[in-house]
């Protein structure tokens, strides 16, 4: 077990570094140089000297590279080019804001998947069951940016039940993000319980143990649930990445600033250092719950640990 | 065998219903041109002006018995445009959908089978892509394509780029499930080899979750598509999608209700009918695979 | 990244900023010229609502009030380089000068100016009472550390160049960094005693009062030059010397806060408290607004522009900006070497159409290359701006340029698609033109200029920095300008320009202008679209509005009924 842990450990790392070459050369690959977004159409060489030179534009990727390792290490993610702060501290406050928008999308997705799937599931082809199938299906079709700006429009312009934009009234304002957030994801994790849930009822012993007549509440608990989480678990690995890239999409309409926010901003201002640190941040934390959710993965599914 | 699986899945309503929907999506993918002539309007999609010959201004009309779904702030005939974006979301959707399930799967099958050093390198390439989000890894790449016109094949391909580690992961969970399993043992005791292992028993099985999958993710694809689009990365004029068409609508959806609501209905009917199709599909493999065993 | 709230940047001059404008002309409601009665000066319109000019400070009480605001750049004035940033600096700051709501050079710290006979050296004396929000004193060493601060090509300042007229100033920002910001005094600026300063500039500059009211020449405490972490947390929440103070540190994406300033010399603030709200996104800001928790919203987007005329009348605020909207031309590539040709294009737009129905006439038509309402604009509209598709066809086949041309659009602003999908279809119909759309970041285009790599028209906008024609033709078509990416020279041009510079009488200075602009105007080294409003609608309580034609908010006016 620890050896495996371990071993994971050692790979996470690996793909850890391989990951921020990656990001380090797409994000000095694009066009535009930095320092004439900052200084504009107006300034002077020596202007724009002075930037490159503050901010070592002017030397060579691999030197970049190493100088940001070399911070990295010291837990200094460097400087905003363009708003001249800490990535660290910018980092520090956008990331309550998606965490917590994250956490409440992971939690309906989950109520949704681990409840109305297995329900559905147990219950299939009944009228509940076709309802929430058709309901997956537009869930999914339904571009998120549409539904963002309609919820907004029609809870809280038209309606006045929630707040339009920004979380000042506290938890209150994650409510339409999160939901609208939870749309799509919400309706694979229902869709996938729900297979999973027909898949495990098929199984030869599952068979068996119903032919023999136990009772709905013990199948459910003793062999559909508990197998199907392993499914639910490996999907929220990687529903994660899919999440931090609608959160991209969620926070501009709903103005909530976070990470998602913060990243898109930085990409089109060309804030280098801000796009390889809050890209770098979230490929860390993925790489973080996809360790812990094969360890969870194992736990609960035995017949996995071959490896 | 293959007999017993088609008859089974041409039996399931389900199934006709959404085959009829996706044969007629192909058809408005394949003649566009055709489909448009039949309304009273009929020109080219990009055939916009917004002051007519006469003087009149022809931009946010509304539906009409001339105008079938109105036009929109340029003057276009929305009816022309939603058929003809038919091709364009199909073209990157269902594309991208099927090198995304071709590769993953091959992929997916070798990690499984190979394991050792392949399994972890493929694992490895499937982590580093997954661990960057679809949104932020297509924004830095299309981003690369600046001063281009950035065409359908180029969003299509950098879609299945980062797409294809989700069915890789798929099949290779898929198929390790079956390997485990006893019969696979006794198969392989029994001096079956590679090939005859992963063509008879793992690859039916890995197929199922991949379709299951990749019904799913054509649907997403084509709303990927528009969502790459709203947030200016995506595709541009001259092109005509459905992703452009609710994009430039979004923000009038409180005044010209009809911009965003007919390719949105479309986009919706579309994805329903891929997802519809793919369950069908899933559902029949499914109970071939009981049967077989 | 489209459809973000619109960032101008002073400087960069970008597309569609809500940029600095020419005279006050701020219009209530839907853009009709006959509500010019509240073109009223800035005195009675802040002697009628608000209520400063009570004697008695403590009756001035005045509420609160948010309004919106795009995430600034940076509030510390030295950074200075877009709009949104400078709504909050001019609260917190206040410059040797500043502008009246008219636009007309004022005192600010300075309580009186002139410049010597030789023409460069200038001598401004300081008000005495003038006091930082901390209790200090402004006195000359103040500014001699703000000027040395902003020059420090340690600081790498984005608008540094701004103080190039002044003697000595590109000797600091040229010179090599040393490490400590501010070290470095610029030569031209002097302190006679602490409340004289001697300004020198390199030639003679008559411009100079108009230029020092940019923010990048604020007045900084000169404390803070021996303290590194004051001077940190001084971008995070500056002390300034202006009629509003923060009290707390700004939260970044989320708001900021100010509230009057109790030390201020000047005429108090009208409001107790302003929250600025920050904002990514145009349309969020303006539903926040329709749901009821903001009360004055900055921009409008134009798709509900009609609906918020009918639903809001004289709460609508519209102000006409000196800011040109064009497409530009490189004019030393074929075909747009060819005069003809890019005659043929602008007469070929129906601006009428572009403004009216797909801009929803929350913009006006562009009658030439500078905004009407800039002292000594040309009225009339030029030629190239009248529609005349006829005209332009004739035009077309005298340049002999081929039906069926392949010609390159580049798409550069932010919310700018609109435009360019309709000037596509018009250059298609007229002249069957193959126009391919290229994408572009601005920095990425920006770039492209640079190495002389444009190979087609691009849709941009300028926004001048200082009130004057000068500032807006100068920098875009002088053949010596950072800022003109068009490959443009014209002599007789260029001549008027240096008259312009050296000329101490504005009247004589107007009219060398007008004969510049009609030159520009005759060669069409751009295609001019459209002269950009600012927008914006306030809630009920809200009083004593004030957009001056810089599209800067006289927030300082607003007052806030509880």
């Amino acid at each position: 077990m620890a050896v495996f842990v371990v071993r994971r450990m050692g790979g996470a790392v690996v793909t850890f570094l391989v990951a921020t070459v990656v990001i380090f050369t797409l994000t000095f690959a694009l066009p535009g140089d930095p320092a004439r977004v900052i200084a504009g159409r107006k300034a002077s060489e020596a202007t724009l000297a002075a930037i490159r030179a503050k901010y070592h534009l002017d030397q060579s990727l691999p030197t970049q590279y190493a100088r940001w390792v070399g911070r990295l290490l010291r837990g200094d993610l460097g400087e905003s080019i363009v708003s001249r702060r800490a990535v660290v501290s910018i980092l520090r406050d956008a990331l309550p804001v998606t965490m917590t928008l994250m956490a409440a999308t992971v939690l309906i997705e989950l109520v949704l998947g681990a409840g109305l799937g297995v329900l559905v599931g147990m219950r299939r082809g009944g009228a509940l069951d076709r309802a929430v199938v058709v309901l997956c299906v537009l869930g999914i079709a339904s571009p998120l940016f549409v539904l963002a700006s309609l919820a907004q429009y029609l809870f809280g312009v038209r309606w006045g039940l929630l707040p339009v934009a920004g979380v000042d009234d506290g938890l209150i304002g994650y409510v339409l993000p999160s939901m609208v957030l939870a749309t799509i994801g919400g309706s694979f994790a229902v869709r996938l319980m729900r297979v999973e849930t027909l898949d495990q009822l098929n199984l030869p012993h599952v068979r068996t143990a119903r032919s023999k007549g136990i009772s709905e509440r013990q199948l459910t608990r003793n062999h559909v649930a508990r197998n199907a989480m392993t499914a639910l678990v490996t999907f929220f690995g990687l529903e994660i990445g899919a999440l931090l890239g609608g959160t991209v999409v969620v926070e501009r309409v709903f103005n909530l600033a976070g990470v998602g926010g913060v990243l898109g901003r930085a990409i089109s201002q060309r804030d280098n250092v801000v796009i390889i640190g809050f890209t770098v941040f979230v490929v860390v934390v993925y790489l973080a719950l996809d360790v812990l959710i094969d360890v969870v993965t194992m736990l609960l599914d035995p017949r996995t640990r071959v490896s | 065998m293959t007999g017993t699986w088609l008859r089974r899945l041409l039996r399931m309503a389900r199934f006709r219903v959404a085959a009829g929907l996706v044969l007629v999506v192909t058809v408005l993918a394949v003649v566009p041109a055709a489909v448009v002539s039949l309304s009273p309007a009929d020109v080219a999609p990009t055939d916009c002006s917004v002051r007519a010959a006469d003087g009149t201004y022809q931009d946010r009309l509304p539906p009409s018995s001339t105008h079938w779904f109105g036009t929109d702030a340029q003057g276009c005939e929305v009816f022309a445009q939603v058929v003809w974006g038919t091709r364009t979301s199909l073209y990157i959707g269902v594309g991208s959908g099927v090198l995304i399930a071709v590769l993953g799967t091959m992929l997916g099958l070798i990690a499984a089978i190979s394991g050792g050093r392949v399994d972890a390198l493929i694992r490895r390439t499937c982590d580093v892509t997954l661990g960057i989000p679809l949104v932020v890894g297509a924004i830095l790449l299309l981003s690369l394509l600046a001063g281009e016109q950035r065409s359908p094949t180029e969003i299509m391909l950098v879609l299945t780029l980062l797409g294809w580690p989700g069915a890789a992961r798929i099949a290779r969970g898929a198929a390790r499930l079956v390997l485990v399993q006893s019969y696979i043992e006794a198969a392989r005791a029994a001096g079956a080899g590679n090939v005859h292992v992963t063509m008879r028993h793992v690859l039916p099985n890995v197929l199922s979750s991949v379709v299951a999958y990749s019904s799913l993710t054509v649907g997403l694809l084509i709303a990927a598509e528009s969502t790459l689009t709203y947030l200016g990365i995506g595709l541009q004029v001259p092109s005509v999608s459905w992703g452009l068409m609710i994009e430039g609508a979004q923000r009038s959806y409180a005044t010209s209700p009809h911009l965003i609501v007919f390719p949105s209905v479309m986009l919706v009917i579309t994805v329903t009918a891929f997802v519809l199709l793919g369950d069908a599909t899933r559902d029949a493999v499914d109970a071939h695979i009981q049967v077989a065993r | 990244m489209r459809h973000r709230i619109r960032r101008a940047a002073l400087a960069a001059g970008m597309v569609g900023l809500l940029g600095a404008c020419s005279d006050a002309d701020t219009t209530t409601d839907n853009a009709d010229t006959t509500t010019n009665s509240k073109t009223s000066t800035t005195g009675e319109a802040a002697g009628s609502t608000s209520v400063e000019s009570t004697d008695d400070p403590a009756a001035a009480t005045g509420g609160s009030f948010s309004v919106s605001i795009a995430e600034p750049a940076a509030i510390d004035p030295a950074l200075a380089s877009e709009v949104e940033g400078a709504q909050v600096m001019r609260l917190l700051f206040e410059p040797l000068v500043k502008l009246s709501a008219d636009l007309e050079v004022q005192p600010g710290v300075a309580t009186d100016w002139s410049v010597a006979d030789d023409g460069v050296t200038w001598t401004f004396s300081l008000d005495p009472a003038a006091t930082f929000s901390d209790g200090s004193a402004v006195d000359a060493g103040d500014f001699l550390f703000a000027f040395a601060r902003s020059a420090d090509p340690d600081l790498a300042a984005p608008a540094s160049y701004q103080g190039g007229p002044i003697s000595g100033w590109e000797d600091v920002m040229g010179g090599d960094a040393s490490g400590a910001i501010g070290d470095q005094p610029v030569s031209g600026i002097t302190a006679i005693d602490d409340h004289t300063l001697q300004i020198v500039t390199t030639e003679p500059f008559s411009l100079l009062p108009k230029l020092l009211t940019y923010p990048v020449f604020s007045p900084i405490p000169s404390e803070l030059a021996d303290d590194a972490d004051a001077l940190a947390a001084f971008g995070e929440q500056p002390i300034g010397n202006g009629p509003y103070m923060m009290t707390e540190p700004w939260a970044h994406n989320e708001s900021i806060t100010v509230v009057r300033n109790p030390q201020y010399q000047g005429a108090p603030g009208a409001a107790q408290q302003i929250d600025f709200r920050i904002y990514s996104e145009i349309l969020t800001a303006y539903r926040d607004f329709q749901s009821g928790a903001l009360d004055i919203v900055r921009g409008i987007p134009p798709e509900e522009y009609q609906n918020a005329v009918t639903e809001y009348g004289d709460r609508l605020y519209r102000t006409s900006m000196a800011s040109l909207f064009y497409i530009g031309l490189p004019v030393a590539k074929a075909p747009f070497d060819n005069l003809d040709f890019r005659m043929a294009l602008s007469m070929s737009i129906d601006r009428e159409a572009l403004v009216e129905r797909v801009l929803q006439g929350a913009t006006d038509i562009a009658t030439g290359m500078v905004p009407t309402q800039v002292p000594g604009a040309l009225q009339e509209a030029c030629e190239a701006c009248v529609f005349d598709l006829a005209a332009a066809k004739e035009r077309f086949a005298a340049s002999g340029v081929p039906p069926g041309t392949k010609i390159v659009l580049y798409d550069i602003a932010d919310d700018g698609q609109d435009v360019i999908e309709f000037l596509v279809n018009t250059w298609r119909d007229a002249f069957e033109l193959d126009v391919e759309v290229r994408s572009f970041e601005f920095a990425q285009f920006l770039d492209e200029t640079a190495v002389d790599k444009v190979e087609g028209a691009f849709e941009l906008g300028w926004v001048w920095d200082y009130p004057s024609g000068y500032s807006i033709l100068q920098p875009l078509f002088a053949s010596d300008s950072g800022a003109n990416n068009l490959s443009y020279a014209n002599a007789e041009f260029d001549a008027l320009m240096a008259e312009v510079e050296v000329s101490t009488d504005d009247k004589a200075a107007i009219d060398l202008l007008g004969k510049a602009q009609a030159i520009v105007e005759a060669d069409l080294p751009l295609i001019p679209l459209t002269f950009a409003s600012d927008l914006g609608v306030v809630g009920e309580r809200i009083g004593g509005v004030k957009v001056d034609a810089g599209g800067m908010w006289r927030l300082e006016l607003v007052t806030a009924a509880d």
